[in-house]
């Protein structure tokens, strides 16, 4: 959080009132979020999806879909700005659109089942860094959604915010799934 | 339509999540309200727009009346001896004779409520607490004892040991009353036994058949059926 709010001092000079304002919502949501999640009282009770052996796997594998959603974000925003060359056939924007889409509907049921079941914890660095960048992607997200329904935001903005929010998930997804698998095997 | 779309995106992401939320909560079965919830949930939960800001609704839960608590006891006939265990609103309790009957149980505190039973249904115990004491029914096998527990401080408490004795895995229980007196279990190939001695001062002292025991006292949060 700390570094959203340095890199929102140090561009504000340019003038860019949108993405101020997408910022400061996003850093309220993420905040938002961690704090209902420390003061929500853990119910250690959600569903469980129909298919899976657990809720844990089940999350860990939607998570996993996530973030491989999450890299094809990335290629297509790769795409999308010209870094492989002039390739760039039409229909990259509407993937890119709707791999991003899918990719956070997907999260939501993970994130609700944390946030109701489990809500912030610290108590080993793993499940802290967890809950941080948990709060942090979907305060990301917020932002990065705001600032693509305004005009004339500064041009860097949107791959900067892209950046953080696919770190966030990647860190999350590192921190839980890969967790996970590596020490409850590949599970279904 | 290129402004409008990212807000969509958001909106489906708040629709949902709240639809989740409102699932969960009529799910829970700490916090549920009768089943008949969970349909109108979804038509319900469209209109909210800040789905992750919604403020904790503290009262919907029934909050336990005690929050970290154990207590030891027996029936009137001193049958059976029950210690029962809670913290944040989960319940956990051993139930025993000393000799050949025991139960482990789980459950929830609603209120002043606890209700817990174990792994097959069949041995249940129900009372309400607070913070002095737990009184209620316990039912083992079909037949049914009024039980009176009192807050028990430690040394005084539930302990569970575990220990794999060649090869085969023992299960102790012990109810350790206020007044010193301890009442336990061993189990093992489905063979229950009275409990080697425990001195809740060395935990870690006691053997079976010279294999030492992992002997832990068990709170409210832990589990102690398998799953």
């Amino acid at each position: 959080m700390t570094e959203t709010v340095r890199i929102q001092r140090r561009r504000e000079p340019s003038g860019a009132g949108g993405l101020l304002l997408a910022l400061v919502i996003g850093v309220a949501v993420s905040v938002g979020i961690g704090v209902y999640g420390q003061l929500h009282q853990a119910a250690f009770f959600a569903f469980n999806v129909a298919g899976f052996s657990s809720g844990t796997s089940a999350k860990a594998w939607l998570a996993t879909i996530a973030f491989l959603l999450a890299v094809v974000q990335v290629i297509s925003a790769m795409i999308m700005y010209g870094r492989f060359g002039s390739w760039s056939p039409p229909w990259v924007s509407g993937l890119h659109r709707w791999s991003g889409r899918i990719a956070v509907l997907v999260t939501v049921p993970v994130a609700v089942h944390c946030l109701y079941a489990l809500g912030f914890q610290h108590g080993e660095p793993r499940v802290l860094v967890h809950s941080l960048a948990g709060c942090f992607f979907y305060g990301m997200f917020v932002a990065k959604m705001l600032l693509l329904s305004r005009k004339n935001v500064p041009g860097w903005s949107l791959p900067v915010l892209g950046g953080l929010v696919f770190t966030g998930l990647t860190v999350l997804w590192l921190t839980s799934s890969v967790w996970f698998f590596s020490t409850s095997g590949l599970t279904f | 339509m290129k402004r409008t779309g990212p807000l969509l995106t958001l909106l489906a992401v708040a629709v949902l999540g709240a639809a989740l939320f409102v699932a969960n909560r009529a799910g829970d079965p700490a916090t549920a309200p009768p089943a008949p919830a969970a349909q109108a949930t979804n038509a319900e939960a469209a209109p909210p727009q800040p789905p992750a800001e919604v403020p904790p609704e503290v009262p919907a839960e029934p909050a336990p009346a005690v929050e970290k608590l154990a207590y030891a006891g027996q029936t009137p006939g001193k049958e059976l001896t029950i210690a029962i265990a809670v913290e944040a609103g989960k319940a956990v309790a051993y139930v025993c004779d000393g000799k050949k009957i025991e139960a482990w149980l789980e459950g929830e505190v609603k209120g002043s409520s606890v209700e817990l039973k174990n792994s097959a249904g069949t041995s249940t115990v129900s009372g309400t607490v607070d913070e002095k004491k737990s009184t209620g029914t316990i039912t083992v096998a079909d037949k049914s004892w009024s039980y009176d527990a009192k807050a028990a401080t430690p040394p005084s408490g539930l302990y569970e040991g575990r220990a794999d004795v060649q090869g085969v895995a023992n299960r102790v229980g012990w109810i350790v009353l206020e007044d010193g007196s301890q009442v336990g279990i061993r189990s093992a190939n489905g063979v229950a036994q009275p409990a080697p001695p425990l001195n809740p001062a060395d935990l870690g002292a006691v053997r079976i058949d010279g294999v030492p025991v992992t002997v832990t006292a068990i709170d409210g949060g832990d589990k102690v059926i398998k799953r």
